[in-house]
């Protein structure tokens, strides 16, 4: 479960609070990725 | 997601961005940053991007095999990806939360 250490991330675009953001624009940077199951929980 | 924001300067000095993500809509996820910021205060805003994976639903949730198929939604989890867009490291939280210490500490070690 889960994607593991060694393989390219996959890419991805999403709508966000702040617009749109696509990942491989942050190539170049470190990226922390997190996915919580629901805002306004614990979040 | 709370203790990412208290840590988003140790992470940019760090080189390090933040996305975080679940299934919820985007109206949702502006909903819930505006909940945590002081509206008479500009510096209290979210500055990191809260995204939406509601629609197609759950599909970079599922491409990154954290999607929970039952409840609909993102297993809580992080993924730690490089400057050449390499997962280097990766963790599904079940009964805990992210801890930024440790998230800092292995991106020190890349």
């Amino acid at each position: 479960m889960a994607l593991q250490p060694g393989i390219p991330a996959p890419d991805f675009t999403l709508n966000t609070h702040l617009g749109s953001i696509t990942l491989s624009d942050l190539r170049g940077k470190v990226v922390v990725v997190g996915f919580h199951p629901a805002s306004f929980t614990g979040g | 997601m709370r203790g990412f924001r208290a840590n988003y300067e140790r992470f940019q000095a760090v080189n390090a961005e933040i996305i975080e993500i679940s299934c919820d809509p985007v109206a949702v996820q502006r909903a819930w940053t505006a909940s945590m910021t002081d509206e008479d205060d500009e510096s209290d805003a979210v500055q990191f991007p809260v995204a939406s994976d509601f629609w197609p639903h759950g599909e970079v949730s599922k491409a990154y095999d954290v999607f929970n198929e039952e409840r609909g939604n993102s297993r809580r989890s992080v993924f730690i990806i490089d400057t050449e867009g390499m997962i280097r490291w990766s963790n599904v939280y079940t009964d805990s939360l992210p801890a930024s210490g440790e998230l800092l500490h292995e991106i020190e070690q890349l």
